[in-house]
């Protein structure tokens, strides 16, 4: 017994061994950090129009300077992370769990699989945009439009992992013993096939969020996403276009605060899938 | 060896992109103008959006024309006389004028287009009300009945929904389904347009200018320019780039954030017309608490003007704090009259007013679309934090330009929508007086005046009964103006004689082009 | 291989019926008129129900889906209402310009990405690897748009190398052409490129630890051999179905970038037409769209099927 090596490090551990999933970790958590401490950080209304201090570059008042509103850049970038992040946790969670349901659905039961992946080829096929713009006529640009939006969309991608790790699950011989034997369904699909699909969900997760970032920025940026009543990055930098030339401050900060979030949340999926995955260990 | 071969390689090819930028389809005396949208159809007379009528007021002619100190002045018609009681205005039209499509007008064209024009959506009904028929009397000879004395009929068919068209090309067409092709008389005509990539006006060999001098749209009309080719582009810091690279000659409607960079340029001119345009609010006065004239009072009251307009403008150097609702202060219609303290709030009187109101908080829905230019949108934004502070909710609504035109003209949909006013050839002639217009402001005050206003004849009378009906506009509130905007475009160094007048700022067939 | 087919292009029709379905519907439950936009602010209601009527727009909602559907089938796609013009001429040369834009940023994308990633993974672990793998991230990271915007400020305001916008067609001139497609497809590509460049690292990493590489080598061929006729071949399969599945990608992110660049593409028509409420095109661009993605995956599953014998064709 004492001659036996020691047991391989446990998945967190690799996680937590990966420097850049550690320098991820860290930076995500300062960022939902200083969304959530945004009213208390500074003063300023981000969506206050004064007039008086339009376009001013970055200054002790206004740390990231002002807009063509003499709004203080600051509170926007902050307070748009606050949106940018709320959007992206919810869209991730509602996306994922109507995946995982729907997904078990399919990859359990031959008959569902048949019609829900032709539905499924059918909404990749559709123009993320086009359902953004009518959701938007339809229910006016908000944050819960975008979410809407972004939710439908997101779901298939998830949707065809979780199946396809089912479809290839579903062959094991413990499960076909466990359906021999009689067990329900429902048992099989909670209590053995869901745990046994946690790690990749995981990794998808984390890259869902990112999209859902993106994408709420993208949809924002072209005017389709959050309204005018909401705070976003992607609005901020619409905005910006026209003054890139004159006010390079409106450009550079929201887009900054834009790439770290998705990058940071790209790098700790790529560290999740390369920790949580055993055959990927030593890559 | 090898470096200087990759470095001549790379420049040549520099070089290259740049001429290919530069070089592009345009021929040598072409103008190419950057608008922010181009109008869907060209036919002017169908809509009422005045940016939409940009082309036709190129390529097309009314009976009269509008110089450039807001008179009008013979365009096709040669000349004018009203009978001795004043009920019959006789017009005798220019001989020998061609449409573009080869045929020559006659008094029959002209016919149809007024009869058209009198059933058409907004000036068209002012039309509709001071006559009771068109007919022809001749070949060359227009007959008005008029349903009682007035003197503005000249002036309103300035306006370019009133231009003159072939009957051959409205043979069929109702006066809201638009024409295939705009077949008028003008010194352009149409030969290409894609609505959402360009529309391409050549001048046209037949044309025949008048005699007297240019001025706006009145006069002899020059052509210089081979082509003028409108482009549209909605965002303003590209058709201020498209000029400075050399995409473009002209282009419109920029913010004055960039004015002192682009004066500064040496390659560009700014071109800065004072007193353009009112930026303004109308208000639902028929449903809805903002029928309540308390309300709107109270709204008028709470408004510090100032901050508005140096939000949607950025310098205080182009707008004025003006309570005039005719923006132009050389006009003769400019007025102060019923304005006192306007643009500055009061405190005690809004929170009087609001208990007059009953007001309960509610939030007042108002429209406005980013897909114009910023003077819409921004005001609203503005007026809306102040007016917060008094309590007073406003739900801003942001749509597209057609959600908007169709909301603001349901009466249960809105409470307050954005709008912008220019100065128009006679005050009889601003839609807000219509009580049709969205607001359907009627009220028999104001019916009254209007009425006489527009069957006076005596000059000064007319502008006593002008200043009358801003002051009751001031006093009923209907709608609210933040004050007047200059409008600010740039033109390559080498353009020449461009338009400085607000009287006729979409006319650009006097302009000419770079000498090659 | 004919069953496959048929199999295959059975399983298409879903793939386009949905997204029309749901564009119907969508457009025609959201607030908002064509009517009214084209005939401006101040015409009466009474006038705008008659261009209604013109238009076909009061018909029961049911009825106008069994018209639309009968017209769909029979490719007789309506004429938009803000072009006057039949969606069928209308569309294609749209669809040129978003053509020639994604060809080029798949191109960049696919060049460059493999290329990259090639190195990356002959290089492993060094610092030329791990250069190019953080590379790689962050130009995933990259929004297009905030990138276009960077490149135009760069490449179009300061150096003046290419337009700021605008596009020319290429029977105009060929370089110029070019030029005005130049930035924009690299805003597009390079997203794309990274992508790519991690598909291809990792696909070659895979084969390099093949046994039939470590054999190839054992017998003395030249690296160089190895890696390029060997290697690269085999890797490339797998980068392959990406690169397809990268049209759809390029699709969604064409539409800021032809916004941007003010190129008149289909995701740029897409947007205005919604806007506009102008359903004929809205429907005729969506069936557009749908059915290239289907022949494109299409394609791809046969390619893929002819690659790999382990996928049964019967």
């Amino acid at each position: 017994m004492l001659d036996a090596p020691p047991a391989p490090a446990g998945p967190w551990r690799r996680l937590l061994r990966n420097r850049t999933a550690v320098f991820a970790l860290v930076v995500l958590a300062a960022l939902v950090a200083l969304a959530l401490a945004a009213p208390y950080l500074t003063n300023a209304q981000p969506l206050r129009i004064s007039p008086g201090i339009r376009l001013k570059p970055p200054r002790p008042q206004n740390w990231f300077g002002t807009d063509h509103l003499g709004r203080d850049m600051f509170a926007l970038v902050l307070f748009g992370g606050r949106t940018s992040l709320l959007v992206g946790l919810v869209v991730t969670s509602i996306a994922m769990s109507v995946a995982i349901v729907l997904g078990l659905a399919a990859g359990f039961y031959r008959r569902v699989d048949l019609v829900l992946m032709r539905l499924v080829d059918g909404l990749m096929a559709f123009p993320s945009i086009v359902l953004a713009t009518a959701a938007a006529g339809y229910l006016g640009p908000s944050v819960t439009t975008v979410i809407v939006a972004l939710s439908i969309v997101l779901v298939a991608p998830v949707l065809r992992v979780v199946r396809g790790q089912i479809l290839v699950l579903r062959e094991l011989p413990m499960i076909e013993a466990a359906r021999a034997v009689g067990v329900p369904d429902r048992r099989i699909l909670s209590r053995y096939l869901l745990p046994a699909i946690m790690s990749p969900l995981l990794v998808q997760a984390s890259f869902i969020f990112s999209a859902a970032v993106l994408g709420e920025a993208a949809l924002s940026f072209i005017g389709l996403g959050v309204g005018a009543r909401d705070v976003s990055w992607g609005s901020a930098l619409a905005e910006a276009r026209n003054y890139i030339q004159n006010a390079w401050w409106i450009v550079v900060f929201p887009g900054a605060a834009l790439v770290l979030t998705i990058l940071s949340l790209n790098l700790l999926g790529d560290a999740l899938r390369d920790s949580l995955d055993p055959r990927l260990a030593g890559r | 060896m090898r470096s200087i071969f990759r470095r001549a390689a790379s420049l040549l090819l520099s070089a290259l992109a740049i001429s290919a930028v530069h070089g592009g389809p345009a021929n040598a005396a072409d103008l190419r103008i950057v608008v922010p949208q181009l109008p869907a159809a060209l036919d002017p007379t169908i809509t009422t959006l005045g940016t939409n009528w940009l082309v036709a007021a190129n390529a097309c002619e009314g009976l009269t024309g509008l110089d450039d100190n807001w008179q009008p002045q013979p365009m096709l018609a040669d000349s004018w006389t009203y009978d001795d009681k004043a009920l019959t205005l006789t017009f005798k039209l220019r001989p020998g004028m061609k449409f573009h499509s080869g045929a020559t007008m006659t008094s029959d064209d002209v016919v149809a287009s007024l009869r058209r024009y009198r059933d058409s959506a907004g000036t068209g009904a002012v039309l509709k009300n001071l006559t009771s028929d068109v007919t022809a009397d001749g070949s060359d000879t227009v007959v008005l009945k008029l349903t009682g004395p007035t003197g503005i009929i000249p002036g309103l068919l300035t306006l370019t929904p009133a231009v003159i068209m072939s009957k051959a090309a409205l043979a069929g067409k109702s006066a809201t389904q638009a024409v295939d092709t705009i077949d008028c008389t003008g010194p352009y005509k149409v030969t290409e347009f894609q609505a959402d990539r360009q529309a391409v006006l050549t001048r046209s060999a037949d044309y025949k200018p008048r005699a007297e001098a240019t001025s706006g749209s009145a006069g002899a009309k020059k052509a210089p320019a081979d082509r003028l080719i409108f482009l549209p582009q909605a965002e303003p810091s590209v058709r201020r780039d498209n000029v400075l690279t050399g995409g473009a000659d002209i282009a419109t409607t920029l913010p004055f954030d960039f004015y002192a960079d682009l004066k500064a340029n040496a390659a560009v001119q700014p071109v800065v017309i004072n007193d353009n345009q009112s930026l303004t609010a109308v208000f639902n006065t028929m449903k809805g608490p903002m029928a309540n004239v308390a309300l709107r009072r109270a709204i008028y009251h709470a408004l510090e003007m100032d901050p508005i307009m140096l939000a949607a403008e950025g310098d205080q150097a182009f707008y004025v704090i003006d309570p005039s609702w005719v923006p132009d202060r050389k006009s003769v219609w400019y007025s102060k009259a019923g304005a006192d303290g306007f643009g500055t709030p009061n405190k005690d009187l809004v929170k009087k007013l609001l208990a007059e109101a009953g007001y309960k908080g509610e939030a007042l829905r108002w429209l406005t679309s980013k897909d114009f230019y910023q003077g819409h949108y921004l005001p609203a934004l503005t007026a809306q934090q102040q007016l917060e502070e008094y309590g007073i909710k406003i739900d801003l609504q942001v749509m597209p330009a057609a959600t908007y035109i169709q909301t603001r003209s349901d009466a249960d949909k809105f409470d307050i929508f954005s709008s912008f006013l220019p100065t128009y050839v006679d005050p009889v002639v601003i839609p807000y007086l219509n009580a049709t217009y969205p607001g359907f402001w009627s009220d028999p005050k104001k019916e009254e005046l209007v009425k006489k206003l527009a069957t006076t004849s005596d000059q000064a009378a007319r502008v006593a009964i002008w200043a009358d009906i801003q002051k009751l506009v001031y006093d009923q509130v209907p709608y609210i103006k933040f004050g007047t905007e200059a409008s600010f475009s740039i033109a390559r160094k080498g353009v020449g004689d461009l338009t400085t007048s607000p009287a006729n700022t979409q006319v650009f067939y006097n302009v000419v082009p770079v000498a090659k | 291989m004919l069953r496959f087919l048929g199999q295959r292009l059975l399983l298409m029709i879903p793939t386009v019926v949905v997204p029309l379905v749901l564009v119907f519907l969508l457009l025609r439950l959201a607030p908002g008129d064509p009517a009214a936009q084209i005939l401006g602010d101040q015409a009466t209601p009474e006038q705008v129900a008659t261009l209604r009527a013109e238009m076909g727009l009061d018909l029961p909602l049911p009825v106008q889906f069994v018209l639309w559907t009968k017209n769909v089938v029979t490719l007789k796609l309506g004429t938009s209402f803000f072009f006057k013009q039949p969606v069928v001429d209308l569309l294609p040369q749209y669809a040129l310009v978003t053509l020639q834009t994604a060809l080029a940023a798949l191109f960049l994308a696919v060049a460059l990405g493999s290329l990259l990633g090639v190195i990356a993974a002959i290089n492993r672990d060094t610092i030329i690897d791990r250069g190019l793998v953080g590379i790689a991230v962050l130009g995933i990271s990259l929004p297009e748009f905030w990138l276009a915007l960077l490149l135009i400020f760069l490449f179009a305001v300061t150096l003046k190398w290419f337009p700021v916008s605008g596009y020319i067609p290429p029977t105009d001139g060929l370089l110029a052409s070019a030029a005005t497609i130049a930035l924009p497809a690299l805003a597009l590509g390079i997203r794309q490129s990274a992508l790519i460049t991690r598909m291809m690292r990792s696909s070659m990493l895979d084969v390099l630890g093949e046994p039939y590489i470590v054999t190839a080598r054992a017998q003395g061929l030249p690296e160089a051999v190895v890696i390029g006729r060997y290697a690269v071949r085999t890797a490339a399969i797998p980068v392959v179905t990406v690169a397809g599945l990268s049209a759809s990608y390029l699709l969604s992110g064409a539409v800021s970038i032809e916004l941007i660049f003010s190129l008149p593409g289909l995701g740029k028509l897409l947007i205005d037409a919604v806007a506009r409420r102008d359903y004929p095109v809205v429907e005729g661009a969506v069936l557009l769209i749908a059915l290239t993605l289907a022949a494109l995956n299409l394609v791809i599953d046969i390619i893929y099927a002819l690659l790999d014998p382990r996928v049964r064709l019967g």
